[in-house]
């Protein structure tokens, strides 16, 4: 507000100081002439008293003149003395010549002249008659001489001639009179004036001092305006001579650069100047003298000596000789710049390398880049598509809603990924259509919105899914054929085997007498195998069981569902000594029923593979494999080469000889089954005669009740 | 044998089946008053005294049925379901026999309607010993309903 008023003032001020200026000038110049006008009136009057008193004293030489004639007159007759004569004739000259003067003296006052002109012939007449009474003297005999000598004549002439003197005399007295008071009133009037111009000539000269003080002041708060500015600018601001040098630099120059202010001012500025902007920076320098404004780029040397890009305004002024000129420091700028550039040309490489064709429109749909693959799958070339609309990339049908697509796509753009858009077409120029994946994102650039969309060619694709989709049917439902076969096989496999081992068996039991001893073995033979075969049987109509039930989780504690599990053994190996070390196991979310069976096989395993060893040691537990939690059943029993690992978990597959172990070789496979119907993971670590261990993780492992290490002197002890 | 002082009907299609059964309950000195039937309806036939059943009482019901699942004609399960539904056949025990662990699935489903069910292994030994308990336990321990349950219509 301060600023702004100051600023009005001051064009209320610049307005008004001419007229001020004007005024002040006219008043004193009206002063002066009045003052000097009644200074001239003054004199004048002053004059005009002078030349009456000169009149007065030409009518009083006029007067003692006549009277020196009269008496030089009297005196040559009373004495006959000739000196009377001379004294006669001189002042007869001087009456001539003072009425001379006295004529020019009055030649402006006609009344006077009037008397003048009156007196004159009175004098010259009396004058006259002087000279006939002379002349008659002359002529005169010595006796009549004295009757000469006893007249006077002309004496009225004279009474006349002196009152025509008194009467002149009084009209210039009251002239004196006048002139004197006339030149009073002038000289009143003159110090009046001489008065009124001193006071005005003061009064401006105070006011003139007043607007100047106000000016300076204001002068000096702009200069110290900008000085502040200048000084606290973050951008350079100079003022360089048209002699090369700086002549002032503001506090961001030395920032900038690291110079001192001296050290600017001490060198050419073209000597900061990098050698390869000199051209640039001198063509400016003389283009903006030639035009006035001027901006360009140029770089400067620090004291550190990197070079630092500087980005200049500059404006010469051609009176004074010197360029005012503001720089800013663009070096990150034009860092950022090139670093836009490069990553600009990296998208547009990327971009052209995609494997996928790309395609980027505007917000009206008119194509703005393609990239190579683009060009390839749709078969046009980039001039052809470039500007053209989208719409001629996809079939006819689709086209009349696609504008609104990418409208509304354009109101919520969201990065969608490949097959988002669904079921989608694409169009050769050719005309032929094939399916397409398409996921759209977008850039906002300069030139506003743009849609890309990576197109995927799904031909190969989709060719591939349907036959891989044909597969899977096809597998499947040979599948559940196997299956189904499997078990009706097994299933009538188990009625002719029951009877087959019912018969024998009441052929043993009630007719064994009539058999030899051959006869029985071979019997027994007929039963082992029809047991065998059962196991078989129902091993398999387990594992097929297994294989198609669906798993029903419950959350489920692992121990109890063990210690089960072994008390059920305990009965099948009472003559042995067993030592079952059972760890805390966690909550598994599992099927308990499926669990079970886990448990029941790998623990009945490890009964049978350890029959030879006294004591045989069993141990479950967990243990951490990869930051998974694992559960594992551990003998030391026979164990197995690992180089048969890859047989174990394999239907029908045994690492032993029947007659050193029983065995089906379903039960690893069931089990299997079922870790992996639990999302879980089965492997076995084994040396022959040293025992092996089976662990196997699930999905549904409790892993936060992170349970301690197996306790080998804990858990559940069998001992036949 | 009277048709009237049957204990025991086994309701069974095969012969082998069968003279396994019979030989196992006799065995266990249970077999004294058996009927066999061959399939499902006769099975129902003698249940409902019908067809060559006639001239069978409702008020004389078998002590125990042993019903086969797999029967020609008329199945274990349609059987289980008649003999269930009918006020008069309601209250005679039955016991399931299931040749697989699929089947006793099935059963299950049927728990309701029977009493008891049993699979018959493939081990002789154990199918005897199955059979040997079941016998006693619905000929010796159990209590028959009384004959008031089996009121004529």
């Amino acid at each position: 507000m301060e600023f702004l008023r100051s600023e009005h003032m001051k064009s209320y001020l610049k307005s008004a100081v001419p007229w001020g200026i004007g005024l002040s000038l006219a008043l004193v110049v009206g002063a002066t002439v009045l003052s000097f006008r009644n200074l001239a009136e003054q004199s004048e009057d002053a004059e005009w008293v002078v030349h009456t008193h000169v009149v007065i004293e030409r009518l009083q030489t006029l007067r003692s003149e006549l009277l020196k004639v009269e008496n030089a007159r009297r005196g040559y007759v009373l004495t006959d003395d000739k000196e009377f004569l001379g004294r006669l004739s001189a002042a007869r000259d001087e009456i001539h010549k003072t009425l001379g003067a006295l004529r020019a003296l009055i030649a402006d006052n006609p009344s006077q002249l009037k008397r003048l002109d009156e007196l004159q012939p009175l004098i010259q007449a009396r004058l006259e008659l002087v000279e006939q009474s002379l002349a008659q003297f002359h002529a005169a005999q010595p006796g009549d001489r004295e009757q000469a000598r006893l007249t006077l004549p002309g004496a009225e002439l004279t009474t006349r001639i002196l009152a025509a003197l008194d009467g002149m005399r009084a009209e210039e007295g009251a002239l004196l009179q006048q002139r004197s008071e006339e030149a009073q009133q002038s000289a009143r009037r003159s110090r009046l004036a001489l008065a009124l111009c001193t006071v005005t000539t003061i009064g401006l000269i105070l006011m003139a001092f007043m607007l100047l003080r106000k000016e300076v002041q204001e002068r000096a708060r702009a200069e110290e305006d900008l000085n502040r500015f200048f000084n606290v600018s973050a951008d350079m601001m100079c003022v360089a001579g048209t002699d090369g040098y700086f002549k002032r630099v503001n506090p961001a120059f030395e920032r900038t650069l690291g110079y001192s202010a001296a050290e600017l001012l001490s060198r050419p500025y073209l000597d900061f100047v990098h050698p390869d902007d000199l051209a640039v920076t001198q063509a400016a320098a003389q283009t903006a003298s030639a035009t006035g404004l001027m901006s360009f780029e140029n770089r400067y040397r620090t004291k550190q000596g990197d070079f630092r890009w500087l980005n200049w305004n500059s404006s010469p002024d051609q009176q004074r000789g010197v360029i005012y000129a503001a720089a800013r420091d663009v070096t990150e700028t034009r860092a950022a710049h090139e670093q836009l550039r490069a990553s600009e040309a990296r998208f547009r490489q990327l971009v052209e390398s995609a494997a996928d064709a790309i395609v980027g429109v505007d917000e009206r749909g008119a194509i703005v880049l393609v990239n190579a693959r683009a060009e390839r799958l749709f078969g046009y070339g980039r001039e052809e598509l470039l500007g053209q609309p989208e719409e001629i990339l996809m079939p006819e049908r689709f086209r009349a809603a696609h504008a609104r697509h990418r409208s509304e796509y354009l109101a919520h753009p969201v990065t969608r990924p490949m097959g988002a858009e669904g079921e989608r077409y694409g169009m050769h120029k050719s005309g032929a259509e094939f399916p397409v994946d398409l996921s759209l994102s977008h850039l906002h650039t300069d030139q506003g919105q743009i849609l890309m969309s990576i197109v995927c060619d799904m031909t190969e694709r989709k060719r591939a899914q349907e036959e891989l989709k044909l597969r899977t049917i096809e597998l499947e439902a040979a599948n559940k054929e196997l299956e189904a076969f499997t078990s009706s096989v097994a299933h009538d496999l188990r009625a002719p085997l029951r009877h087959v081992d019912g018969f024998s068996r009441i052929l043993i039991e009630e007719h064994a007498g009539q058999l030899n001893a051959e006869g029985r073995r071979l019997l027994d033979r007929v039963r082992h195998a029809t047991q065998h075969m059962g196991e078989l049987v129902d091993d398999l109509l387990n594992l097929s069981r297994v294989s198609r039930r669906e798993i029903a989780p419950l959350v489920t504690d692992l121990n109890p569902l063990v210690r089960e599990v072994i008390n059920g053994l305990q009965t099948s190996c009472q003559d042995r000594h067993v030592d079952f070390r059972v760890g805390t196991l966690p909550f598994a979310e599992c099927d308990p029923g499926l669990m079970r069976q886990v448990f029941a096989n790998l623990l009945a395993n490890a009964v049978k593979f350890t029959r030879p060893r006294d004591p045989a040691i069993i141990e479950v537990g967990q243990s951490e494999y990869d930051g998974t939690r694992a559960i594992f059943v551990r003998d030391n029993g026979v164990g197995f080469s690992m180089k048969y690992a890859d047989k174990l978990f394999g239907v029908f597959q045994r690492l032993h000889r029947p007659e050193d172990f029983e065995g089906t070789g379903v039960g690893l496979v069931t089990v299997q089954r079922i870790v992996q119907k639990h999302n879980g993971r089965i492997w076995a670590e084994a040396e022959v005669d040293r025992g092996a261990a089976f662990y196997f993780t699930l999905e549904g492992l409790d892993n936060r009740r992170a349970a301690d290490t197996p306790r080998p002197a804990g858990g559940v002890h069998a001992r036949g | 044998m009277p048709e009237d002082d049957v204990d025991i009907l086994l309701v069974e299609d095969s012969p082998e089946d069968a003279e396994l059964t019979l030989h196992s309950l006799r065995r266990n000195n249970l077999a004294n008053r058996i009927h066999w039937a061959r399939d499902g309806e006769e099975g129902l036939d003698f249940l409902f005294c019908r067809g060559a059943y006639a001239n069978r009482s409702f008020q004389r019901p078998p002590k125990v049925v042993l019903l086969d699942l797999k029967l020609p004609k008329v199945d274990g399960l349609d059987v289980l379901r008649q003999l269930k539904e009918d006020p008069r056949t309601k209250a005679i025990p039955v016991v399931v026999l299931t040749s697989s662990r699929e089947e006793a699935d099935v059963v299950r489903g049927y728990r309701n309607g029977a009493n008891s069910y049993v699979q018959k292994p493939v081990d002789f030994e154990q199918f005897r010993e199955a059979v040997r308990q079941l016998g006693l336990y619905w000929m010796v321990t159990n209590e028959p309903p009384p004959e008031a349950t089996f009121s004529r219509r």
